[in-house]
């Protein structure tokens, strides 16, 4: 059962963009890498459990700041060490006026 | 609803000089104690909050457990109401002197109960062992405490029954602080029950031992918080020579509750004894760490630490073991046991030895495991359902600790457990 | 006869190890790190575009870091990074074979003993002296196997596309501050490929050492075992004696693809004037194995904590090590595994001896992610102090996030057991060889899995140690 809600407007958040969230006891990373492109992850590296808001973003990617691990965002896929397991990821949508929705439904 | 995440609570900006000032802890207490209350202040305000790079805080957001609000004023009324014919206790409220229930043996011995207040630090050993520079909220309870006791046993008492302390936590931030003098050859139990609580209620609290020559001392804690209540609670004993303390916890409540238990074998042929023990379910997260200093030879300490985790529950042990140079014949042992009993729980184990003597036996064990599955299907295949199944082995598996706890707290602790697992998931 | 074994391995040690060859460099760069330094490095080397960035992200990675805040701070406080030379080239250019390595250097291996193991193993040995590869030889077999073992520097030049793949993929420069370091500086080390289904029979072995004031050395190896296939590593140091603080900082990367095995032994024995601060990383596959035989006697300071990713369902990782910390030193070593994938396994015995007052620390960390069930994973750690104010520390992590697993951990902390050297000694032995023998026993389960020779100078080393270790 997808289970959306509410993460504020795209237009509040620039392209390139990343912003914190918590919901449903989860911390989470929003982030906008395109025009209609926003992605959702756990906001915590799967290495050392850092936050990854202040990592450093080249397309798609993101880096931790505190080891460098990096992830694919559209998936969670581990790109670099010392990472080992993937990020987890949340499924967006965008609604027509703007207003941008994540979908917290647990996996397993 | 998303909340994007606010700054955290500036506890700094809550916990003011002015709130010490004007006696927020209204226990018109002496100038040498409030002394010591703007020392610890300074610190305080010196102190950041620590990271996860602070060894102690790597799993376990300081911010969770400082209050968001000033300290109680007030206990609620029914707080202050003493039930007739119950055995005797005394009762922490915030700006109130300690409340004795009366009666018992103790008064007949000689046993006193003072508020921390009134007595000069000379006497209290007001943080002789629990220093402001210990930490943040060590630092936040020495400069805020609003409510405390000096339990004082005269050297030679023996104390057959056991000394209940309730420790209740309100709606917002209590800081009790506790303090024991076990005098010489003393022997006695107490019972320290930290319970109740509403929803967002915190509490920091602070208990010093002191354990002259030859003192016996039992010492049980039970944290058995409401849901939604959190905190931060530090314990620490000295143990002069020939002194024994036997430690007790069992962590059952709360949302998110860190410990940091410890002693320092001071004195020659000290020992000290201690066993935990705790249930996570739902999404608390507990983090107790034990801290055993040695610091004289012919000392001993022993460690039991188990915790069962099911849910989403997190548990985090961390227990240093330090032998100081020059402390020869010396022993230590340590074991730490997790049961997992969910694939969603989590546990983080950190079990240290520092030891700077040769002359030493030293050991510690850690684990981790499911239950096992064979042993279940053994109790079921005997007509129990799974989850009287699962109750029972985790009852066996804290069974030694349960069989130590004293009669007359054992139905209680046995039925919040009871109750506890009866929440998890099969 | 009772001392007589002893005093024999002690009489030549000044010879063999105490020695320092004259300084004659063909190249040095000034002490002190900034870019232009690695600019020089990478020009000097003719490294292409990709490796001359890598470079210098690290270094600015390097220099943005704070040093470590956990561990033994006060002994890492006292490395001076602007007074360490960060390249500098041996003399004797790249060898291909024992007859054209100059003699002034072969007379150096052979105090080392090198040309025993030489001559025993006639595989590729890959020598560093100072900060390159001086020596470096392949057996026509593993040639002809398709087996790659060369310096890391030619490695680059001969295989670009292969090392590019996998350079830096396990220990990326933002890793720690060491690892940046060295990845800014790197100069030598070993690159190893094996191809799949392709198991190398015999160790491949390098020898390294330190022979210049303030140098540091800062190789970086590489092993990629391919699909199915095996092989042994070996990497041995001892070190001249000097009177200035020397900085060894490596980076050690292993890959073993689906099913392979890699086993990578060391012998660390580094004067006691080196900071010896290592990165050693592997990553294992399905059904991969990967082993670190570790063992540190040498160096004033080593930080080293050889971990293995199990990222593939089945993989198996092993680490066992032993620690010799002499008066004055400081042996932080440990182990880590990282169980990312279910049905992984992993087994980790350390065995540490503190004498005068050194001091010997475990520093462990096993990790079960989520989703690696069934995951099994055993820690062992003994240690043994032989004096009073020798000190021993134990500080294993458990990180547990998955419920079908078992996590053990065990340790111990004794002296030497009286009642064990006064059965030695009523026995005929004196206290110094039942010293001796009791220890020799205790790493047992360390020396039995080094090749022959290995051990014997193993033993050799502890015995030099242990020499006059009684009153």
């Amino acid at each position: 059962m997808a289970e959306y809600i509410g993460a504020g407007n795209i237009e509040d958040l620039p392209v390139g963009g990343k912003r914190a969230l918590r919901a449903g006891g989860k911390e989470l990373l929003l982030v906008r890498v395109g025009p209609r492109e926003v992605y959702c992850v756990e906001n915590r590296c799967t290495h050392a459990d850092a936050p990854l808001e202040k990592g450093e973003l080249e397309g798609t990617r993101i880096e931790c700041p505190r080891h460098g691990a990096r992830f694919d965002l559209r998936t969670g896929a581990v790109l670099r060490m010392p990472a080992a397991v993937p990020l987890r990821t949340f499924p967006v949508r965008i609604l027509e006026g703007g207003e941008v929705e994540v979908d917290l439904e647990e996996e397993d | 609803m998303v909340e994007t995440n606010a700054a955290a609570p500036g506890v700094k900006d809550i916990f003011r000089r002015e709130i010490l000032e004007e006696g927020a802890c209204r226990l018109d207490e002496l100038q040498a104690v409030r002394a010591l209350r703007r020392r610890a202040l300074e610190i305080f305000s010196a102190t950041p909050l620590p990271g996860d790079a602070a060894h102690l805080w790597r799993y376990t957001r300081p911010e969770r457990l400082l209050p968001g609000a000033p300290p109680e004023r007030n206990p609620k009324p029914e707080e202050e109401r003493l039930p007739t014919g119950a055995e005797p206790f005394l009762r922490v409220l915030p700006c109130r002197p300690p409340l004795v229930h009366p009666g018992g043996e103790a008064a007949e011995k000689g046993v006193r109960v003072l508020p921390l207040a009134h007595v000069p630090p000379t006497r209290s050993r007001l943080g002789g062992l629990v220093p402001p520079e210990m930490g943040i909220m060590e630092a936040l309870n020495g400069a805020f405490w609003n409510s405390g006791l000096l339990l004082e046993i005269p050297p030679g008492v023996v104390l057959e029954e056991p000394i209940r302390i309730q420790v209740p936590a309100g709606r917002g931030a209590r800081l009790p602080r506790i303090a024991v003098r076990a005098g010489r050859d003393s022997r006695a139990t107490v019972v320290e029950e930290h319970s109740g609580g509403k929803a967002g209620a915190k509490v920091v609290s602070v208990t010093e031992l002191f354990l002259e020559e030859g003192a016996s001392l039992s010492w049980f804690l039970f944290q058995t918080w409401e849901k939604g209540v959190s905190g931060h609670l530090t314990q620490r004993a000295s143990l002069e020579k020939e002194a024994g303390l036997f430690t007790l916890f069992a962590t059952l409540g709360g949302d998110c509750f860190k410990a940091d238990l410890g002693a320092f074998l001071s004195g020659k042929g000290a020992r000290s004894d201690l066993a935990g023990f705790t249930l996570g379910e739902g999404r608390t997260h507990v983090d107790h760490h034990t801290e055993h200093r040695h610091l004289a030879g012919g000392t001993r300490s022993d460690m039991d630490i188990r915790a069962v985790l099911a849910g989403e529950s997190r548990a985090v042990y961390t227990g240093l073991i330090r032998i100081e140079e020059g402390c020869p014949d010396t022993e230590a042992f340590q074991e730490a046991r997790t049961l997992l009993l969910s694939r969603k729980a989590r546990s983080e184990t950190i079990p240290e030895l520092e030891i700077l003597t040769d002359d030493v036996r030293c050991s510690h064990g850690a684990a981790a495991s499911p239950v096992p599955e064979e042993e279940i299907f053994y109790l079921e295949s005997r007509g129990l359902s799974r989850r009287e199944a699962l109750r029972l082995y985790v009852g066996g598996f804290f069974r030694a600790s349960l069989d130590r706890i004293p009669p007359s707290s054992r139905e209680t602790v046995e039925r919040i457990l009871k109750e506890r697992i009866e929440r998890t998931e099969p | 006869m009772k001392n007589d074994r002893l005093k024999e391995v002690n009489r030549d040690y000044r010879e063999r190890y105490g020695f320092a060859d004259p300084e004659e460099y063909l190249f040095k760069a000034p002490p002190g790190l900034d870019r232009k330094v690695v600019e020089m490095i990478t020009r000097h080397k003719e490294e292409p575009g990709w490796m001359r960035e890598f470079r210098l992200e690290a270094l600015e990675h390097f220099l943005a870091r704070p040093m470590p805040r956990w561990g033994n701070t006060d002994l890492m406080g006292e490395v001076d990074f602007d007074s360490i030379h960060y390249f500098v080239r041996a003399q004797d250019r790249m060898q291909t074979s024992w007859e054209e390595v100059p003699e002034k250097i072969k007379k150096t291996f052979d105090k080392l003993g090198v040309p025993e193991a030489e001559r025993k193993f006639l595989a590729g040995v890959s020598a560093q002296y100072e900060s390159e590869v001086v020596y470096h030889s392949i057996k026509e077999e593993l040639t002809r196997l398709g087996v790659v073992f060369l310096d890391m520097d030619s490695g680059l030049r001969e295989h670009p596309d292969l090392v590019r793949e996998y350079f830096a993929a396990v220990v990326p420069p933002t890793d720690n501050k060491f690892a940046a370091l060295n990845s800014a500086v790197w100069s030598g080390g070993s690159f190893v490929y094996v191809p799949p289904g392709v198991h190398v029979e015999i160790p491949l072995q390098a020898y390294f050492r330190i022979n210049a004031k303030n140098m540091g050395q800062f190789e970086r190896t590489l092993i990629v075992a391919d699909e199915g296939s095996s092989v042994h590593y070996i990497e041995g140091c001892t070190a001249p004696v000097y009177s200035t603080d020397s900085l060894h900082s490596a980076v050690v990367e292993l890959i073993a693809k689906k099913g392979a095995r890699i086993r990578y032994s060391t012998i660390q024995n580094w004067s006691t004037n080196v900071f010896n601060l290592v990165t050693k990383r592997a990553v294992a596959h399905e059904g991969a194995v990967v082993e670190w035989v570790d063992g540190n006697l040498g160096s004033k300071f080593t930080m080293k904590y050889p971990s293995v990713y199990l990222v593939g369902p089945g993989a198996h990782g092993e680490v066992l090590s032993i620690a010799f910390a002499g008066d004055g030193q400081h042996q932080d070593a440990g182990a880590k595994m990282i169980h990312a994938a279910p049905d992984t396994t992993s087994r980790i015995v350390s065995k540490s001896i503190s004498k005068g007052r050194g001091r010997s620390s475990y520093r462990g960390l096993v990790k079960i992610h989520k989703g690696a069930r069934r995951c099994r994973t055993h820690v062992e750690c003994d240690a043994l102090l032989l004096d009073p104010q020798a000190r021993s520390d134990t500080y294993p992590t458990m990180e547990v996030e998955e419920r079908d697993v078992q996590v053990e951990h065990e340790a111990r902390v004794s002296k030497l057991a009286e009642e064990q050297l006064f059965y030695l000694q009523s026995r005929g032995l004196d206290e110094d060889e039942a010293r001796l023998m009791v220890v020799n026993g205790f790493i047992e389960p360390f020396t039995r899995e080094l090749p022959m020779e290995y051990a014997v100078e193993l033993n050799r080393l502890i015995a030099l140690e242990m020499e006059g270790s009684v009153g």
